[in-house]
């Protein structure tokens, strides 16, 4: 996208305290994480906790979270800007293993946890030293997430919690798990429990994922297992029976803020597909000075300009205290399903030098294809969606 | 699902018309060569299993020698003229079952040794002796080498390798890359310009055999996210040429007309890979089971599923369209590129939905969808991209 249009699109949506930290966190970024990336990906693996120790020592973990909490007492844009930044970086194993940690599971933390599952676990995660992860799919429970088997048996103290997690996020890197545990009683959408559980927990076994299309470095866990694992009361979010509750409540907003990270990637990727068509020539002419291919990228830049407004209007419903599920929905499904396509044509774009393993774009488009996928598929949108719309069928 | 057909009786009756015969391309018997493949693939499971195929080293040469030996090449290849319309389908026969095997990824070097270095060789005059006959039983193969690192891939006029003489033998200089099945090939079929004319009498690029083992051949095999192992980059430095097969300003000409059949018969292949991973993923939906039911229950799935289905049912039928053209023995540029063009994106939508369907298990590796879509992006490149076929389509 390019730079004006992007710029036309935040008018008036950020401050300039928001604008500032922009700044530094694209500076930052510049120069602490994107030269490494390259080596990062090769080896299969990102250094997360010095990328989160480094973004806590500058205060910019947690900036929207209450003061009481370990956070900032910003507001939620603070954390678009840092999801559009991450959106920037040209590894999403980078992106998506942050946002998980500061924008699914910490969330979870700071609104329904109790106080200890606080200091055990939210203030040490805004420093960067106590990396968080989210297992709630399992091989039965994708799309069904109050399939879960996974179950937790109230014991004196805590819950007694078996089953097998799969398919985790920095689950390789991570010190703690938000697990959603169903109790031998539940009935969606009550009935469940979120624990947090450290990897160190007695019981814990966690093993790696096969190989994927893309976050190939995302550490990626294949299972998490848990074998009678002792989690106490005090590490439970949210009440007994309310984890389904709490785990979809924290998506919707969620949702959102990754919708903004998948934005910031395809515009970026438009940006640099121009710049190389602007360079390479075929027939005489540049092959982005092509009727076809200038057509092509600017209906891309209006879908991507006109899905901002989607997301920023649904963050600003959030943080005035409105209903943003409908938007939460929309926007996910759009983001998810134009950077998939973004992505998909600026590879076909970039010829085929665009099918090395190494280069940016292909990396993109084998990452960004997991936004239709995870944290709610396109189908679980568009069903959200009827629903909210009173068009359910049932 | 019913049949359309004559009401049975009627056909036969005394006096009616004869029956009616059908004008669809096609209508010559493959059964025996399909019994045929049926066998090879259940012999050859384990150089066919999906996960060889995803290493930087799959087994190439022992499917192309196991594949030559078992006979598909020669069943699908025409002894004469007349054998064409026969062999033709034979290909397309051998192209629509190894869409199915190995998540459709042996296919692709088959399609290579058989559809483009094989059958260009047979139509160049200077090819040197039993060259094409010995790789018809898999024993040798070449690759095409034509697209560059630095400049030439739609277009060609930005050739930089150059064939050169140096006192009486003539060398080769520049890199070449993406092309397919080099890094397993014995013979490299090389374009490359001849600005002083010491290939023949014109300026121009020329087509030239070059030993893969020669001296100033260096060949590493590409890290890419299709076609996993099986393009090469290749460094040419003074190597020797050891035949002319094109003279300078004569080799694009040859490939022109190349081209028309490599196209046609990729086409053939993306729309039998669009088909298998479709299937698949309704299969896969028959098992898969969310919010108590299965995945096929929903009737979003089962349209989209239709949908594809009609797709996959239209391309086809363009494609063989195709096949029938280059039977007849000429198949227009622009119809050509418009099997190519509708089949690269046939085969992108199948496998992006498709993979979409199979959820977290779609984007694993090994996935047949996952394969196919990795591919098909390389495929909407490979052999001329979508654009430059939307071009010759306008030239009509
Ligand atoms: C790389 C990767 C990382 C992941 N990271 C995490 C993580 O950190 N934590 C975590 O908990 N999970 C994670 N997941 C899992 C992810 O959340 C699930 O894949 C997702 O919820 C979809 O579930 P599923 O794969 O089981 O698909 P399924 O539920 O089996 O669905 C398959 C397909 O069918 C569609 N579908 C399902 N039901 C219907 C219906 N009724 N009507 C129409 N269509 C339907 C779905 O949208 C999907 O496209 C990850 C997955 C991947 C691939
Ligand atoms: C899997 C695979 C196998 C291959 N095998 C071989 C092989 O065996 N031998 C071989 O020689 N080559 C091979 N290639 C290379 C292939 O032929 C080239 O990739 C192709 O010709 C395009 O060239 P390029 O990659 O340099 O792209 P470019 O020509 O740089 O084009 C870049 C993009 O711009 C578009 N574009 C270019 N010009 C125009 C225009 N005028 N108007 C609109 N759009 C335009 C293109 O369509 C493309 O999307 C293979 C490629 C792949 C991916």
């Amino acid at each position: 996208m390019t730079a004006t249009l992007t710029t036309t699109a935040r008018a008036g949506w950020f401050t300039e305290a928001e604008d500032r930290l922009r700044e530094e966190l694209t500076e930052h970024f510049a120069r602490q994480v994107e030269p490494h990336i390259p080596a990062w990906e090769s080896a299969g693996e990102i250094p997360l906790r010095d990328i989160l120790t480094a973004l806590g020592e500058r205060g910019m973990l947690g900036l929207r979270f209450p003061v009481e909490r370990g956070g900032a007492g910003h507001s939620a844009w603070s954390h678009v800007v840092l999801a559009e930044c991450l959106g920037e970086l040209s590894s999403d194993s980078v992106g998506m293993s942050v946002t998980v940690h500061n924008d699914m599971v910490a969330p979870m933390i700071a609104e329904a946890g109790g106080p200890e599952a606080v200091e055990r676990h939210l203030r040490p995660a805004l420093t960067g030293r106590h990396l968080l992860a989210h297992a709630v799919s399992e091989p039965g429970a994708g799309s069904d997430v109050a399939a879960v088997a996974t179950t937790a048996v109230p014991v004196d103290g805590g819950y007694r919690v078996s089953g097998t997690k799969q398919w985790v996020i920095a689950g390789m890197y991570a010190d703690a798990y938000a697990v959603l545990a169903r109790l031998p009683e539940a009935k969606p959408p009550f009935g469940y429990v979120l624990l947090m559980v450290p990897r160190s927990a007695e019981g814990v076994t966690v093993g790696p994922a096969d190989p994927t299309l893309g976050m190939r470095a995302a550490g990626v866990a294949g299972s998490v297992r848990l074998d009678e694992v002792f989690v106490p009361q005090s590490d439970r979010l949210g009440g007994h029976g309310l984890g389904l509750v709490t785990q979809l409540r924290q998506f919707e907003p969620e949702r959102i803020v990754s919708a903004c990270r998948a934005l910031a990637i395809a515009a970026r990727l438009l940006r640099d597909t121009r710049a190389r068509l602007a360079e390479r020539s075929t027939f005489g002419e540049s092959v982005g000075s092509r009727q076809e291919i200038v057509f092509r990228l600017a209906r891309l830049e209006a879908d991507i300009a006109a899905a901002r407004q989607l997301a920023y209007t649904g963050i600003d419903r959030w943080v005035a205290g409105g209903d943003h599920r409908t938007v939460s929905a929309a926007v996910k499904l759009r983001s998810s399903r134009l950077t998939r396509r973004v992505a998909r044509e600026c590879l076909h774009l970039y010829g085929a030098q665009g099918q090395l393993t190494e280069e940016g774009v292909n990396r993109a488009f084998r990452d960004a294809r997991l936004f239709s996928i995870s944290t709610g598929s396109d189908e679980m949108m568009l069903t959200a969606l009827a629903r909210l719309n009173g068009w359910a069928d049932d | 699902m019913t049949e359309l057909s004559t009401a049975p009786g009627l056909s036969t009756a005394p006096g009616a018309p004869a029956p009616p015969v059908s004008r669809a391309p096609g209508g010559i018997p493959t059964e025996v060569f399909r019994k045929q493949l049926a066998e090879f693939s259940a012999a050859r499971g384990e150089l066919l299993a999906a996960d060889r195929w995803e290493s930087q080293d799959p087994p190439v040469r022992e499917l192309l020698g196991a594949a030559g030996a078992a006979g598909l090449f020669r069943a699908a290849w025409a002894v004469d003229e007349a054998d064409r319309p026969r062999a033709l389908w034979h290909a397309v026969e051998l192209h629509t079952a190894f869409a199915r095997l190995g998540n459709g990824a042996p296919g692709a070097p088959l399609l290579t040794h058989l559809d483009v270095a094989t059958r260009l060789l047979a139509t160049l005059p200077a090819a040197p002796a039993g060259l094409v006959e010995r790789a018809l039983d898999g024993r040798t193969t070449a690759a095409l080498a034509v697209t560059e690192p630095g400049g030439a891939g739609s277009d060609l006029a930005s050739l930089t390798t150059a064939v050169r003489r140096d006192k009486d033998t003539l060398t080769v200089t520049g890199e070449k890359w993406f092309i397919s099945n080099a890094p397993y090939a014995d013979h490299l079929l090389v374009l490359a310009d001849d600005p002083e004319a010491v290939t023949g009498s014109r300026t121009g690029p020329a087509l030239l055999l070059l030993e893969a083992t020669a001296p100033g051949v260096a060949r590493e095999t590409l890290d890419t996210s299709g076609h996993t192992g099986l393009t090469g980059r290749i460094r040419l430095d003074a190597a020797p040429v050891h035949t002319v097969l094109a003279p300078g300003g004569h080799g694009l000409l040859r490939l022109m007309r190349h081209w028309i059949h490599e196209r046609v018969m990729v086409a053939v292949r993306m729309t039998e890979l669009a088909s298998a991973v479709v299937d698949h993923a309704a299969e896969a939906a028959h098992h898969r089971r969310t919010f108590g039911s299965a995945l096929i229950a929903n009737q979003q799935v089962r349209f989209r599923l239709a949908d594809l289905s009609a797709q996959v049912l239209e391309t086809r039928a363009a494609v063989h369209h195709g096949i029938r053209l280059l039977a007849e023995g000429g198949c227009p540029m622009a119809y050509a590129a418009v099997c190519k063009y509708r089949a690269a994106e046939l085969l992108r939508t199948a496998a992006d939905e498709a993979l979409q369907l199979s959820g977290a298990d779609g984007y694993r590796t090994g996935h047949p969808a996952q394969r196919a879509l990795r591919d098909g992006l390389g495929l909407a490149l490979a052999g001329g991209t979508d654009e430059l076929m939307l071009l010759q389509i306008d030239r009509g």
